[in-house]
């Protein structure tokens, strides 16, 4: 009799080590997390106008994005340049940026034509939409340097990007209108 | 003897120029000069017994006006084993 009730014991507590299994529920992301997912969706090809507004004679052009997932996952690779120009980043502006998990912070480094590495903050709006980097520090000369940027994400086919360059304590914003290419 | 006096005198500024640049340019400018898509085998060391050499392809590019150097490297799917290709 005393067998039967440890054996039923014992199937109770399996059943319920099962069930506890199966219900475990995974620790809920990150807000840095959320954010880099936010980001990885807009992994693709993308083009669209730039508007300058300290600079209206350089509005007008068309850009080239390319976004994509690398490392595993583990990382963003941002490309811009102006659309039409040959792939050549020795001549023609090239930056890249990389974004990335540090840790609890949603991390991103802009490699800058202007020659230094501005690392940046990001953080998700409440709207869930718009991914927002402030500056932390800069690895290089910063004279001239990438001071800020924002990604809002329109749709599955829209997306903007707000790029604030510091030039000699002037701030000049870049803002491209972005539409998928694939 | 001018346009010989003016490739002396060129040798001799880019000689200068080359001497006087930073160790780190100087690496920075040997590594950049490996730019292209490259493929060979990879090796661990120690090797283990279950494994041997994969087929790898590496692309490095200049980006960023010169500034930096992209180096990215892949399993080449291209050429490898369907086992290789179940490895990865």
């Amino acid at each position: 009799m005393k067998s039967r009730i440890a054996l039923s014991l014992l199937f109770v507590l399996i059943a319920v080590t099962a069930f506890a299994a199966d219900t475990a529920v995974a620790p809920a992301p990150s807000e840095a997390e959320k954010s880099f997912t936010t980001m990885k969706n807009l992994a693709g090809e993308w083009e669209g106008p730039a508007t300058v507004a300290e600079m209206p004679e350089m509005s007008g052009g068309k850009m080239h994005i390319s976004l994509r997932v690398t490392s595993r996952g583990h990382l963003l690779v941002h490309e811009l340049q102006e659309a039409g120009t040959p792939f050549d980043a020795t001549k023609y502006d090239h930056p890249v940026t990389m974004v990335y998990l540090d840790g609890d912070q949603l991390t991103l480094i802009h490699y800058c034509d202007a020659g230094n590495r501005p690392r940046m903050i990001g953080k998700l709006s409440p709207d869930g939409k718009t991914v927002e980097f402030e500056l932390k520090d800069i690895s290089g000369d910063p004279a001239v340097h990438m001071h800020h940027s924002a990604f809002t994400l329109i749709d599955a086919n829209h997306h903007t990007e707000d790029w604030t360059f510091m030039m000699n304590d002037k701030l000049i914003h870049a803002h491209f209108d972005l539409t998928r290419k694939n | 003897m001018q346009s010989r006096l003016a490739v002396s005198v060129l040798f001799v500024l880019l000689a200068a120029r080359a001497a006087t640049q930073p160790d780190a340019q100087k690496a920075f400018a040997k590594l950049k000069s490996l730019v292209g898509s490259w493929k060979g085998y990879a090796t661990s060391l120690p090797q283990p017994a279950d494994r041997h050499s994969k087929l790898i392809q590496i692309s490095l590019r200049v980006t960023s006006m010169g500034n930096a150097l992209m180096h990215e490297m892949q399993k080449d799917l291209c050429n490898s084993t369907e086992k290789e290709k179940g490895e990865y």
